[in-house]
């Protein structure tokens, strides 16, 4: 790096700092490893001056993300690092019921505003009408999302009336 | 027609080997590893021991033990735990994020689902790399590690890879 003139007053030395620069077009991994897509925008705080949330762009079809500083573990030059799995990620996973039986596909999430946090999650398959599993029948998130041996789901297709 | 049974106990709530065979089995998350395609018993004890699974069209089996299966349902075989060797194949990034290689082999704890090493391959050219187990911070979709390359590199340097 070039020689540079120092003026800071409790700010890091520049060796100590990123250019936001070369973290543009960086992975983001989630806290569970999955490579979710890479930095378009980096977005800072237009008063307070600190860093906001970053853009993840996912590809041509998929809508890019805008996550929240607070979510983000660790920021380097080579990946951005979540603390969390995001949730819209979900969308087609596999639901599967407390014996296996494939349930249908996860359509949409519904979450507590714009937070990470889950509220419940809109189910769909073929022949039937979408339904929604609120957070507290869902046993685990992985591969597939697994219900509680509790929850029964209702078949009820697409030709039958809605309650 | 009725059956006969000399059993000394109620077996009727028992399952049969037919139930078993044929049935997907599914890890603890949620991942499908394969159909059971034999069931063990001690000879000796004459009592369930395993399963053997079939994963598919050129995929080596695997055999899992009573001790691993959570319960057997209707349709599938739930595992109490995540196949440790479903990891191969995975990225591993290193604490940065930075690419490292691919899991190509992994070292169990005698034959416990317990990693004791995984072996990293980074290209063609480059030497595997070996990582242990207290290196490793999640496993899900890929590897982190909980060290930097420079480290692990560091590591291997002294193993004499």
């Amino acid at each position: 790096m070039k020689d540079h003139h120092r003026i800071t007053k409790r700010e890091n030395a520049l060796e100590d700092t990123l250019n936001l620069k070369d973290s543009l077009n960086i992975r983001v991994i989630s806290k569970s490893g999955q490579v979710i897509g890479k930095v378009s925008q980096i977005r800072i705080h237009p008063t307070k001056m600190f860093l906001e949330g970053i853009i993840i762009s996912r590809g041509i079809f998929k809508k890019p993300i805008y996550i929240g500083v607070s979510y983000i573990r660790r920021l380097s030059h080579e990946s951005f690092i979540l603390k969390v799995d995001p949730f819209v990620l979900l969308k087609g996973k596999k639901v599967l019921d407390s014996h296996g039986r494939n349930v249908g596909r996860v359509k949409d999430v519904v979450r507590k505003e714009h937070s990470n946090d889950l509220k419940e999650i809109l189910v769909g398959s073929s022949f039937r009408k979408n339904f929604s599993i609120n957070i507290s029948n869902i046993k685990s998130f992985g591969e597939s999302i697994m219900l509680k041996p509790n929850y029964h789901v209702k078949k009820k297709y697409f030709w039958e009336k809605s309650e | 027609m009725s059956k006969k049974s000399i059993s000394g106990k109620n077996l009727s709530r028992g399952i049969t080997s037919d139930d078993i065979l044929g049935k997907e089995v599914i890890d603890l998350d949620g991942r499908f590893i394969g159909v059971v395609e034999k069931v063990l018993i001690d000879p000796i004890d004459l009592d369930f021991i395993g399963i053997e699974v079939d994963k598919g069209f050129l995929k080596k089996g695997l055999s899992i033990g009573k001790s691993y299966i959570d319960r057997i349902s209707e349709v599938a075989v739930f595992l109490k735990i995540k196949v440790v060797y479903e990891i191969k194949g995975m990225t591993v990034f290193d604490k940065m994020g930075g690419i490292i290689g691919t899991v190509s082999d992994i070292e169990l704890w005698g034959e416990k689902n317990k990693i004791k090493n995984i072996y990293i391959r980074q290209g063609m050219i480059k030497k595997e790399l070996v990582a242990p187990s207290d290196f490793i911070d999640s496993i899900a979709y890929n590897v982190i590690l909980t060290v930097k390359k420079k480290r692990l590199l560091e590591y291997n340097a002294k193993l004499g890879n």
